[in-house]
């Protein structure tokens, strides 16, 4: 069975996303942001996402949505991890949880689909305060995503 | 019967240009998130080291 994402829009650099989550309760709008951060050599990208505040402009990442597609909203993100890595093969994605049940909710995700996710990705996850591969089943605190780049022999 | 593990592809999905989002170029959207990120890397830092992963 084939997972598939919600349909995606996207600003012309692959920076921010926008998808609309449809549930239990409803149509949410959601919107996807990578945000460099220049404090290491190498380039990283804080992965955040939340959900548009009714009535407003605003997005905020600390709604719990509950709509009940969190899975399908999972593989959304990471299709957008895979596309804006397309663009920015050699940075690092940093993504945190705001909570720990976040953090679980996500765990849960990559260990699901590593099989997949690593593929094209080498996944770290950071416990006490050291980054480590990540395994299945682990708690952790962060994740870090890095592209796997292949050489092509002519 | 044995149910198939689901899984997915990175080539089944739809990206649409959408220019209005443009507007959130120099916008962060969520700036606590990447506070909290940039506290934790400068304490951490980024892996030294990356091994095969299975």
């Amino acid at each position: 069975m084939f997972l598939k994402p919600y349909e995606l829009e996207a600003n012309k650099d692959f920076t921010s996303f926008k998808f609309i989550s449809i549930g239990v309760k409803g149509r949410i709008s959601k919107i996807i942001q990578f945000i460099p951060i220049g404090i290491v050599s190498e380039a990283v990208f804080n992965l955040a996402f939340g959900d548009k505040v009714a009535g407003t402009e605003d997005y905020d990442d600390a709604i719990v949505s509950d709509n009940g597609d969190a899975e399908k909203i999972l593989i959304t993100i990471a299709h957008t991890v895979f596309r804006f890595t397309n663009r920015n093969p050699g940075c690092w994605i940093y993504a945190r949880g705001g909570s720990p049940s976040r953090n679980r909710l996500y765990r849960m995700g990559i260990s699901k689909y590593l099989d997949v996710i690593s593929k094209d990705f080498r996944v770290m996850g950071e416990v006490k305060e050291d980054w480590e591969l990540f395994s299945p089943g682990k708690n952790y605190s962060a994740f870090l995503f890095k592209r796997k780049l292949y050489k092509f022999e002519e | 019967m044995k149910q198939k593990k689901p899984t997915f592809n990175y080539k089944s999905g739809v990206v649409r240009i959408n220019e209005s989002l443009n507007k959130y170029d120099n916008v962060v959207l969520f700036p606590k998130k990447v506070e909290m990120a940039i506290e934790h890397l400068k304490r951490v830092g980024l892996p030294k080291e990356i091994e095969k992963q299975k």
